[in-house]
């Protein structure tokens, strides 16, 4: 569906991706980066607003770029807050219907649908700036599927929501996603792991993993971490972790603070969370080391450059 | 094909060359080869590296002997040696008005490399020296480390598999130093790159380099891999640890083995003979039994090398007293 | 295990020939200097007098096209500024009756005689304006340009990049060379070959394009002949000094105190000798003598312009001491105004002499720091 071989994309001196080679096939899939990876950039080459430095980008077997049949077929949500704030959802869904193409009356007709399908119905006669944050990017998804596309691309489509907006629209558009394909660029992994989509990493210009979204859990859950427990007992805690083999490295800092180096750390988590049960001790803190995409994703490219 | 590269041909070799600036003789008669993998060459100020780098290049005439790189005469087919050579320059060099990844993409289109594609594998390579977003700022703005990053960037854009670096970690914090030697490492390890560094730091060569050349007043002194050259006179293992060691080494001695105290940058330890036909394991166990009866707690048995800072200095000694054009192999 | 290999990699694309570092060095030394705004302003102002020469064209085809050629010297002779900047006036009436070398005098009738015409004046025009305003202001903007391009280079050990790498010292040489005959393009060549073209469009038919096509290669003969000497004198004050100002001084000191001296033996030689009928077209006199009426002051003759333009026919023997002076004369031998090989030789052998040294002193110290 989506193929990209060897693409590069440089604004000026400025690299936005660097040699990507990515084949989506039918289906959802995950791209995940930290900002300034060039995520925006790899959506801008498939939705057809960049053109690629070098390679090649098809998407339904064309060129994007410049190419209305094909635009056609996707819908681009676009990060970002809606900047029109006096016109209501209506208004501002079937505008963009018609920038599609659509006559007015078929428009009208379309937006409603979409924002049906959003829940907006009741806000839809609203002006966007009396509306929550939750119900713009419900506009935004209206705005992007209310033409009907086969492929939905979606930019930090959770940014900036409570964890209950976040759930509905999450099942919003696994619902949507059931009967086609879908392409959501997001900064952090537990937003786009309950699509179940596959993932493409990208990070510092570069794709650096790709692969089902529970392989990639795996890789960062294996990934060296180091565990910090504060508890009344550490030298007790440090025996009955050594009996494991999930933990590298043992330290001890204070009286009370034991510092574990582990490969595993969902194991460790659970045996830690085992003996402070069984054996009566009172851990006070468990604390993770950085787990953040940078910092997992950036230790294990450094292994390919040389770090140890 | 006299032009042809040769793959199989030797990095470097060079036979009997010598070079003259005026009246000061700056190579005498050096011969060496340079082979796969990483080689440093040490020497004082003025020993003549940087003419040996020059000449590998084919930046100086020579008064006599042969030089050849891959194969290649660098006097005569230049352009072919210097695409296949990347150097990093002790010296800071740049060109004023450029970027960090203008410098680099500049290094690659002068070496041949297709502008759009320059520019791209610029930023790969940058990438891989871990260059950030400083990569987009003037030269004339960068601290030492980045600096050596985009010169270490320039030297590798290419893709050369030969590089020759001159002081590469001069300036460097500990943790950019440990980058950069990590990288040198991959880069002929894992992708059979042949590295020549020039170096004063000897902690650097004993860290990465697997052969040595030694190089005083325009001759080579002593060449060979760091195993030959810091291996001591006879074969010894070296204990370490807490107690009284010198009852250790006379206990030790009483009973056979030879065994003596020395002093070394750790603090005391016993240096244990052990030939090349004795059971290692054996002298270990005996070392532990008599140490238990001292009450000598072993910390380390490892075996004894001799410091490199050591070999150096004693072979421009001999360079100094003897003045003889010969080449000392280390001990075989 | 789904993590790519970011790591390094190898690369197999296929290198451009040897010689290509030229052109690298030559885009991207005109993409650094030209960020300068100085420069930008220069050049700008640079193609302020093609504005001034280009009404002189204009002038010219109106007349030729409303039949009043035969009137426009004497309209010039009254007085009446042709062209509103009086150049072209300036230029007619310095001609007045005094055909050079065979060439009609002004006064034409079929139209043998206008194409002979135009391409005189066209030709004078010319030259006129390549010898004398942009000869200065190339002057002025190398001056800007040059004293960075290799200096700053040599401060920065920038011959560790260029010649550690396939370059070699003809291709650096090339390449800053390049960057200034760039410089020269913009300020001499294009504004030129512009005006030609400019007379072209005001001219009466398409045709004149081809009776005068040998003018924009004149024109372009004529640039090769400034630019070789000054760039290479240029860059050869560049690459002896670390320090631009220094090049930059030296570059204008030579310039003016080669003209300073030529001006001094040339009225020095002019003292010496009686006053000559050339040395009276020298300044410029209409040949009666003084005494005229005062409407001929008005329409006074602009010296510098008339001598520009190749009119005066007296030999300046001391053309070859300023380079100003000297690329003057073979310019003007280039468009044919100058036929004496006595009088353009020597201007010619004191340029190729410049060229020459400085080439042998560019070569010798582009790479000096590595041999020493």
């Amino acid at each position: 569906m989506i193929s990209l071989t060897n693409v590069t994309k440089l604004y000026g001196q400025v690299i936005g991706v660097n040699d990507v080679t990515v084949n989506l096939s039918k289906g959802a899939h995950g791209l995940l980066g930290p900002n300034g990876a060039g995520k925006t950039t790899l959506l801008g080459l498939v939705t057809g607003q960049l053109r690629p430095t070098m390679g090649r980008v098809e998407v339904f077997g064309e060129r994007p770029f410049g190419n209305p049949s094909v635009l056609a077929r996707i819908g681009y949500c676009p990060a970002g807050d809606i900047r029109e704030r006096s016109v209501t959802p209506m208004q501002w869904v079937s505008y963009l219907v018609q920038l599609s193409g659509f006559t007015r009356h078929a428009a009208e007709k379309r937006a409603e649908a979409a924002l049906g399908q959003v829940s907006l119905s009741a806000a839809a006669s609203r002006p966007i700036g009396t509306l929550s944050k939750g119900m713009r990017q419900r506009a935004k998804l209206a705005g992007a599927l209310a033409h009907d596309p086969e492929l939905l691309v979606l930019d930090e489509p959770f940014d900036g929501l409570d964890p209950v907006a976040r759930h509905d629209l999450v099942s919003l558009v696994k619902d949507w996603a059931t009967h086609r394909s879908l392409l959501v660029a997001s900064h952090l992994l537990h937003e786009i792991e309950p699509l179940g989509a596959g993932l493409v990493v990208i990070l510092g210009s570069r794709v650096v993993a790709s692969g089902p979204s529970t392989e990639i859990r795996s890789l960062i859950d294996a990934t060296p971490a180091e565990v910090r427990v504060v508890c009344d007992a550490p030298r007790r805690l440090a025996e009955i972790v050594c009996r494991g083999d999930d933990a590298r490295s043992l330290r001890f800092e204070g009286d009370n603070t034991l510092v574990i180096g582990t490969r595993q750390a969902g194991l460790l988590a659970e045996r830690i969370t085992a003996a402070a049960v069984d054996e009566d001790i009172a851990v006070r803190e468990v604390v993770p080391d950085d787990r953040s995409l940078e910092g997992v994703f950036g230790r294990l490219v450094s292994l390919h450059r040389g770090g140890v | 094909m006299g032009n042809a590269v040769s793959s199989d041909a030797c990095p470097v070799v060079l036979e009997d060359v010598v070079k003259r600036y005026g009246t000061r003789t700056a190579l005498d008669g050096v011969s060496l080869t340079v082979e796969p993998g990483i080689t440093g060459l040490v020497g004082p100020n003025g020993a003549g590296k940087s003419t040996l780098v020059r000449t590998v290049l084919g930046l100086v005439r020579l008064a006599s002997g042969r030089v050849r790189v891959f194969g290649l005469d660098p006097q005569k087919s230049p352009h072919q040696v210097r695409q296949q050579v990347g150097v990093v320059p002790e010296d800071e060099s740049a060109v004023p008005g450029l970027t960090g990844v203008g410098m680099v993409r500049y290094a690659a289109r002068l070496c041949g490399i297709p502008a759009g594609e320059a520019l791209r594998r610029a930023h790969e390579v940058l990438d891989w020296c871990d260059a950030g977003q400083e990569r987009y700022r003037p030269l004339e703005t960068f601290s030492v480390g980045t600096r050596q990053k985009v010169a270490f960037a320039a030297a590798i854009v290419h893709d050369p598999p030969l590089i020759i670096l001159d002081e590469p970690t001069n300036g460097l914090d500990p943790i950019e130093r440990k980058a950069m030697l990590g990288r040198l490492v991959t880069l002929a390890r894992d992708h059979g790159k042949t590295i020549f560094l020039c170096t004063h730091v000897l902690p650097d060569v004993q860290a990465i380099c697997e052969r040595a050349i030694v190089l005083a007043a325009g001759r080579v002194r002593l060449t060979g891999t760091i195993d030959e050259l810091t291996r001591p006179a006879l074969p010894m293992h070296r204990v370490e640890g807490t107690g009284p060691l010198e009852q250790l080494a006379d206990s030790l001695a009483e009973a056979g083995i030879a065994a003596s105290l020395v002093r070394t940058s750790r603090g005391p330890a016993v240096e244990v003979a052990t030939p090349v036909d004795a059971d290692t394991a054996a002298v270990l166990r005996s070392v532990c039994e008599h140490a238990r009866h001292v009450g000598v707690g072993v910390r380390s048995f490892e075996p004894a090398q001799r410091p490199l800072e050591e070999v150096f200095i004693a072979s421009l000694r001999e360079a100094e007293a003897v003045h003889s054009p010969e080449v000392l192999h280390a001990p075989a | 295990m789904p993590l790519h290999d970011v790591g390094y990699r190898a690369w197999k694309g296929t290198r451009r020939p040897p010689g290509s570092a030229a052109f690298v060095i030559a885009t991207t030394g005109i993409a650094l200097s030209w960020k300068s705004r100085w420069l930008r302003r220069a050049v700008l102002f640079a193609w302020s007098p093609a504005l001034a020469f280009a009404m002189s064209f204009f002038a010219f085809e109106q007349a030729v096209e409303e039949g009043r050629l035969s009137m426009l010297e004497v309209t010039a002779q009254s007085g009446r500024n042709l062209d509103g900047v009086g150049v072209l006036g300036g230029l007619l009436v310095n001609a007045l009756g005094r055909p050079t070398d065979g060439e009609p005098a002004y006064l034409p009738g079929s139209v043998e005689e206008i194409e002979q015409t135009r391409r005189t004046v066209w030709s004078r025009l010319l030259l006129a304006f390549m010898r004398a305003p942009q000869a200065v202001l190339l002057a002025v903007v190398i001056g800007l340009v040059a004293p960075t391009l290799i200096s700053r280079d040599m401060r920065a050990k920038a011959w560790l990049v260029y010649f550690t790498r396939p370059v070699s010292r003809r291709d650096y040489i090339l390449g800053k060379g390049a960057v200034l005959a760039g410089v020269v393009a913009m300020v001499t060549l294009l504004p030129a070959l512009g005006l030609w073209f400019v007379g072209v469009l005001v001219s009466p038919s398409v045709n004149v394009a081809w009776a005068t096509a040998d003018l924009p290669l004149k024109v372009l003969i004529s640039s090769l002949a400034v630019a070789i000497p000054t760039v290479l004198l240029a860059l050869a004050y560049s690459a002896i000094t670390t320090e631009t100002r220094i090049a930059g001084f030296a570059w204008f000191a030579t310039w003016v105190a080669c003209w300073i001296t030529h001006s001094a033996l040339g009225a020095a030689e002019l003292m010496a000798d009686r006053p000559s009928p050339e040395a009276q077209s020298f300044f410029g006199e209409p040949f009666d003598g003084p005494g005229e009426d005062d409407r001929h002051d008005r329409s006074r003759p602009m010296h510098w312009l008339g001598r520009a333009a190749g009119l005066d026919s007296s030999i300046d023997h001391w053309a070859w001491v300023s380079p100003y002076h000297s690329i003057g004369v073979v310019q003007a031998a280039i468009f044919g105004m100058e036929k004496r090989p006595q009088a353009f030789l020597p201007p010619l052998i004191s340029l190729a002499s410049i060229s020459a040294v400085s080439l042998v002193l560019l070569l010798r110290r582009v790479d000096a720091p590595l041999r020493s």
